[in-house]
């Protein structure tokens, strides 16, 4: 399988003011894989995916997806290309009802009348979802939030899908019902995921590949299998 | 010849109120809009002593002085409990309530006319009723008032002000009270702008409501953010610039109703151009002086009186509990920290690790459960307090404070500082330096000790991660609290690097200090702590010597699946 | 007990106008952060412009509150385009924005002031209908001010909910960050919350204009009343930005029953302080971030 990668980027340096927190990044994420990124509290993996998707400029580097450079673009152009971006902690509108969000999230669609059947693909996929259709977002428990967050991303039918930490502040069965459904998400239609953990446990069973990072620069990019021993796992840290 | 010195009797007011604006904007990073307000109610008090009164200057205007600094932290309380937020229009709400006041209040102000008839100001028998004799006096008060202003700012509380505006939960973190902070700096900015409030009263013998409008804070603003926030000299310098380059357009005839509105669209301009093209002013903030660093005196002792490394229990957390919403984050946690003992907290994220050092220092009340340092409970107590009765705590997303050098970042957490108190300050000036001598060796002592002296010049926000990293430990162990709560302090290191950090960890346990590391790096649980306790799901599981923890497989099962 | 009848219609008439200064700075400062003090002066623009449309033009009245209304988008749209953005580009701070804001402030009212006098204009050839309701009085004007609120609102109610840049706004109150991530182009979108805010603000002016007047100061009020409603009713909530102006309204026209009329705006901000020392976020603020 050498067929060339999603999502490529190269040389990657991206920081805050003057500060550079990712310090010159490779990465090749391959269509239809799971990729999960490792790595200790302020390793830059979220800084890392944030200059990916154009929430801030990288300040060295280029990334392109599906062969495009799409290096600086901003965040509503990289929608308009597939790609589809769910933040760590608030990833929904807490005061729009669940529908509201998940239109909202379909607002880059271009085809507006395919509008009603994405929703009942995501509906069908997180049928918590359709029953509670009105209720307002912020009163969801933490666990449904995260799974309308996904199901919004669902909504403009992405090819790529970056989550950051998607596992943050949610009960463990909460975790594993969470990681579940992105990997449904990935057997079932073919995304391609690109994902921030912190929460080892039940992200690496899901890995098809994993990406080490470690103050700004990346240590590890390989299979999952030596890292399902603990120690080798905690050098890495 | 007497317009020019008038211009400039107006120079030495402006002087005094930019001046006293900066304090309070630029320092203190407090946004209030109510500078005109305490110019006012200085004008007025002074204006209404001294007429229905007959009171002799000085009094009037020290009285004015009073009064403006019990309005101003009169109008600090509320905003305070109401959150940073609402600052602006809550002291929005006093100007305009000052105003009416002013024009309402007839009895006393005299309403829309005013008070006009101040008595001019007779010194050494000369009456100060021209511009050319007002001018010393008025040139007098702003030295005053300047040199009050300045002194403050090279003051250490000026350092706890300073910390205070970067980041507040880190200055409680080092034993500094944010809320007597913010109301003495409220106080001192109003009672500053009240001398020049009771000047103008003598200088102009008529005061009325329009001289003190939200027109001139912003007027008083413009000269701030001209002159460059946080540096006084630059507050002297935005009055000249704004008071004196407008009186050019005298140069154009205009008639004065004309004249006075464009004057006020080039002084509204020129802030719009200032912010746009340099908003920290013309002067930058004074840095401090970056000297070269002599070989600390030998101070090899860590901060703090050494105790003995008994393994007594110093603090005690009992039946913990702490919901945020439906979520459980610490449940029925007990907790036993033991002097000369270094114990770790690991577990996975979310397991309730920093909720329980939040619990355990205040930035959090339990809903359950007790806390006891030396057996005295601290429910109640807010997180300055509790530093300061000895436990304090460094945080995960480490709180530096980013626009102080490294040596300020580790002197401002100093414990016992005689000049965090304005008494020290103005009153003893003497006790206060020697003071300062002797923390800049201890702060420099502290550096040295986790590797960052020769860093001490230099800005935190330069720092590189591990820099960063190695300030944090200093900062904490600065405060010379007898137990030391490290979250995540060394996430991220290069192995040789935590070989070169331990024996510093090692070392304060060793004199006596009681140490609690939260840590996801196992070699640093192992290499590091006598203890350590297992947290998941806000629950204790286990504590145990890291060896056999670790080697449990159940736990490892938890931790990693 | 028809003072009391009386004292509650005025509080009516003057909530409806507070309610309608709260709805327009309110749908600026929601979607887009910036504490607008311009919004004042450029209230004052609107009243200017409907003037000069009505007076040396003699147009009739309705094209001079149509000009009002146009020129309070304009110019809303132009304060965005070129003080706001630039700021943004810049990435500064709250408080950075905030003071350009007052130097915007400072520089619009006294250009209005020079351009068009310091005296009160009026439009003198309307008089306002007097109308007697049983006991209770009020004019033409006034009727009109309710009933903008009532339409305004109403229509306003329906393009947040139903159309695309109603929701685009709506979601960008909640949550600026997650309306950059799904595709809204938040620079389009705020342009559209000044251009609405502003002629929302103009209705009210125009209204004024012709029940007292225009003058350059007219705008301070104006914004720090519209301020006040959207703190007291709770930042990111429209709704409650209308309850906070009817609340000022009516507190201070029931406080004149027993206080001198002269104190009306202190008792207002007596009700703001009290408000927030209960209920920080205000009536009905939500976390909106």
């Amino acid at each position: 399988m050498s067929a060339a990668p999603l999502l490529a980027a190269s040389g990657i340096a991206a920081g805050y003011g003057k500060k550079e927190i990712v310090r010159g990044i490779d990465l090749a994420v391959a269509e239809g894989e799971v990729l999960l990124v490792l790595g200790h509290n302020g390793a830059g993996k979220t800084t890392l995916m944030r200059a990916l998707f154009g929430l801030i400029p990288p300040k060295a580097g280029r990334v392109t997806f599906a062969a495009r450079d799409i290096t600086g673009l901003r965040p509503a152009e990289n929608v308009a290309r597939g790609l589809a971006f769910i933040p760590q902690g608030h990833g929904i509108f807490a005061t729009l009802s669940v529908r509201d969000n998940l239109e909202l999230g379909a607002f880059a669609l271009p085809e507006r009348s395919q509008l009603s059947q994405r929703l009942d693909t995501v509906f069908a996929l997180f049928p918590i979802l359709a029953e509670r259709q009105r209720q307002v977002g912020g009163t969801l428990s933490g666990g449904q939030q995260q799974m309308l967050a996904i199901g919004m991303a669902l909504m403009h039918a992405p090819r790529l899908m970056i989550l950051d930490e998607p596992s943050l502040g949610l009960a463990p069965n909460l975790v594993d019902k969470v990681m579940q459904a992105i990997r449904t998400v990935n057997r079932r239609f073919g995304t391609t995921i690109l994902m921030v953990e912190q929460n080892v446990r039940y992200s690496l069973p899901i890995a098809d590949r994993v990406a080490v990072l470690k103050t700004g620069l990346k240590i590890y990019d390989g299979a999952p299998a030596p890292l399902h021993d603990r120690v080798e796992l905690m050098k890495l840290f | 010849m007497d317009y020019l010195l008038h211009i400039l009797v107006m120079v030495a007011l402006y002087a005094i109120l930019a001046a006293s604006y900066n304090l309070l904007i630029g320092f203190a990073g407090l946004f209030a809009l109510s500078q005109a307000a305490f110019f006012g109610v200085g004008a007025y008090t002074t204006a209404i002593l001294a007429t229905k009164l007959g009171l002799a200057f000085p009094l009037p205007l020290l009285a004015g002085v009073l009064v403006a600094a019990a309005v101003g932290m009169a109008v600090a309380l509320p905003a305070l409990r109401i959150g940073g937020d609402h600052l602006v229009i809550v002291t929005l709400a006093l100007q305009i309530i000052a105003i009416a006041v002013m024009v309402n209040w007839r009895s006393l102000t005299g309403g829309t006319d005013g008070i006009a008839g101040i008595p001019k100001v007779v010194l050494l028998g000369v009456r100060l009723d021209t511009p050319g004799r007002f001018l010393p006096l008025a040139l007098a008060g702003a030295g005053l008032s300047l040199a009050i202003a300045a002194r403050l700012a090279s003051s250490p509380f000026a350092r706890a002000v300073r910390a205070m505006r970067e980041n507040e939960a880190a200055a409680q973190a080092v034993g500094k009270n944010i809320v007597a902070i913010k109301l003495a700096v409220f106080a001192f900015s109003a009672g500053l702008a009240a001398i020049a409030g009771g000047l103008y009263a003598h200088y102009i013998s008529f005061v009325s409501a329009e001289t003190f409008t939200l027109d001139v804070t912003i007027y008083v603003l413009a000269m701030v953010i001209l002159g460059g926030t946080g540096n006084l000299w630059g507050s002297v310098l935005g009055a000249v610039i704004l008071t004196a380059l407008p009186e050019l357009l005298k140069f154009i005839a205009l008639p004065p109703d004309i004249a006075d509105k464009s004057r006020q669209v080039l002084y509204g301009l020129a802030l719009i151009a200032m912010l746009l093209l340099r908003p920290q002013g013309l002067l930058p903030e004074i840095p401090t002086r970056r000297r070269r660093i002599l070989a600390a005196a030998a101070v090899p002792a860590p901060l703090g009186a050494t105790a003995p490394a008994d393994g007594a229990i110093t603090v005690e957390g009992r039946g913990l509990e702490r919901r945020f919403g439906g979520i459980v984050a610490v449940s029925g946690l007990d907790i036993a920290l033991r002097r000369g003992r270094i114990i770790g907290l690991i577990g996975p994220n979310g397991a309730g690790k920093t909720t329980a050092f939040n619990l355990m220092t205040g930035f959090l009340r339990p809903d359950e459960g007790t806390v006891r340092l030396h057996g005295t409970p601290l429910a109640g107590l807010r997180p300055h307090e509790i530093a300061r009765l000895g436990m304090a705590r460094s945080f995960q997303d480490l709180k530096l404070f980013a626009h102080m050098t490294v040596l300020d970042n580790v002197m401002v957490a100093l414990p016992r500082q005689k000049g965090d108190s304005l008494l020290y300050v103005y009153f003893a000036p003497w006790v206060v330096a020697a003071e300062e001598r002797l923390n800049r060796d201890r702060a420099l002592a502290v550096l040295d000790f986790v590797g960052l002296a020769d860093k001490a010049g230099e800005t935190a926000e330069n720092l590189s991660y591990a820099e960063e990293k190695l300030l944090v430990i200093a900062r904490l162990v600065a405060t010379g609290a007898e137990v030391l709560l490290f979250d995540e302090p060394l996430s991220g290191l290069a192995p040789n690097t935590l070989e070169a950090i331990f024996p510093i960890i090692r070392r304060l346990a060793d004199s006596g200090k009681t140490i609690c590391i939260i840590e996801h790096n196992l070699d640093v649980i192992r290499g590091l702590c006598d203890t350590a306790i297992f947290l998941d799901e806000g629950r204790k599981l286990a504590e145990d010597a890291p060896d056999r923890l670790i080697a449990d497989p159940a736990l490892a099962a938890r931790y990693f699946g | 007990m028809d003072l009391i009848a009386q004292l509650l219609v005025n509080g009516v008439i003057n909530g409806s106008h507070y309610a309608l200064l709260g709805l327009g700075f309110g749908l600026i400062f929601g979607p887009t952060r910036i504490t607008h003090f311009a919004y004042g002066p450029l209230y004052a623009l609107s009243a200017y412009a409907a003037w000069t449309v009505a007076v040396p033009l003699g147009l009739p009245l309705p094209v001079a509150m149509a000009a009002g209304i146009a020129a309070g988008a304009l110019s809303g749209m132009i304060a965005y385009r070129a003080l706001y953005r630039p700021f943004e580009r810049r990435q500064s701070s709250g408080p950075v924005v905030l003071i350009a804001s007052l130097g915007l402030f400072i520089v619009l009212q006294n250009a209005i002031g020079i351009a068009f006098g310091s005296d009160t204009k009026v439009v003198s050839r309307y008089s306002a209908d007097v109308i007697l309701l049983g006991d209770v009085v009020f004019t033409s004007v006034q009727l009109y001010q309710v009933a903008a609120l009532a339409v305004i609102g109403a229509l306003l109610a329906l393009f947040l909910k139903r159309t695309d840049y109603g929701k685009a706004l709506m979601a960008m109150t909640d949550n600026p960050e997650m309306a950059r991530i799904i595709g809204i182009d938040t620079i389009k979108v705020s342009l559209l919350a000044f251009a609405l805010g502003s002629a929302i603000a103009a209705v009210p002016a125009v209204l004024i204009l012709l029940k007292e007047g225009a003058t350059p100061y007219m705008g301070f009020t104006a914004v720090f009343m519209g301020f006040v409603a959207v703190v007291v009713g709770g930042i990111g909530s429209l709704r409650g930005a209308v309850i906070g102006g009817y609340a000022l309204g009516i507190v201070e026209n029931i406080g004149t029953w027993k206080i001198d009329t002269e104190w009306q705006s202190t008792i207002a901000f007596i009700v703001l302080f009290l408000v927030l020392l209960l209920k920080p976020r205000g009536l009905f603020g939500r976390g909106a971030r």
